[in-house]
């Protein structure tokens, strides 16, 4: 997925900054995206020292 | 040479590596559930456990067509790593474009912002994963995650090169070092044995 997001991004980074600036390019590509990442908060917890087994089965 | 010595050193290198002790285990109870080996398989699962109704289902259509927590973890890291993938593509691949068109640097000191961010960053990566260790690998991801959107906002507004280069040294190891250190660890440990690596394959790949 690390391969589609450089795709994706070098898209919009590419499209964005020919027609319009490199801070509304960085504010979309840099930051607005970058906030997506808050989305880990929904990840479950997994807490050390658990074998793999009591994790997921 | 310099691309073709370490994939021959690779190729070598993996002679050596053997199946996993989990992945083997698996394998024997797949082979002993098909010959109808009950007290086998039994004595496997008391190892290691498996999720013997969903064995015999191909890997893909354990993780895309059954719906349940595996899946719900699949297509919730599959977003995060899109949006991750997106925003580096601004702060680590053109980022050169960025500070020598927008701020007016030099290659060369943009060569050296970036030699001492990935070479401090080394550490980073091992910082990370102790953390995880620690912590527990979420933590870690959504310290780093939180980070991101806020610290590049900052960066935006700055325009003297100390200021620059030490926001944008912790953008480097928060999207490097500590998110790759802890998050690649924490996918291996979202997926059992019978699709992780179907899972990550699929999270690490285009």
């Amino acid at each position: 997925m690390m391969g589609a997001g450089f795709i994706i991004g070098s898209l919009i980074w590419t499209a964005l900054i020919s027609v319009s600036t490199p801070e509304v390019t960085w504010l979309v590509v840099a930051v607005a995206v970058g906030f997506g990442q808050y989305l880990a908060i929904l990840l479950p917890s997994i807490e050390p020292g658990q074998t793999l087994e009591s994790i997921a089965t | 040479m310099f691309g073709v010595i370490p994939i021959i050193v690779v190729i070598v290198g993996r002679y050596w590596v053997k199946e996993s002790e989990r992945f083997e285990h698996l394998q024997s109870v797949k082979a002993a559930k098909k010959a109808g080996q009950t007290e086998k398989v039994e004595k496997l699962l008391s190892k290691y456990d498996v999720n013997i109704s969903e064995i015999d289902k191909v890997t893909l259509k354990q993780l895309f067509l059954t719906p349940g927590e595996i899946r719900r973890r699949l297509v919730l890291l599959t977003i995060i790593w899109l949006f991750y993938g997106v925003s580096f593509v601004a702060t680590n691949i053109y980022i050169t474009y960025w500070l020598t068109q927008y701020q007016g640097w030099t290659s060369s000191a943009v060569s050296e912002l970036l030699f001492v961010s990935a070479g401090i960053g080394f550490f980073f990566y091992i910082i990370g994963g102790a953390l995880g260790e620690k912590w527990g690998r979420k933590r870690v991801l959504v310290a780093s995650g939180i980070l991101v959107g806020p610290l590049n906002l900052l960066f935006l507004f700055l325009h003297t090169p100390v200021a620059i280069a030490v926001v944008y040294f912790c953008i480097y190891q928060v999207t490097n070092g500590t998110w790759s250190g802890t998050g690649y660890a924490y996918m291996a440990e979202c997926f059992p044995t019978r699709v992780r690596g179907t899972a990550i394959g699929w999270l690490g790949s285009p």
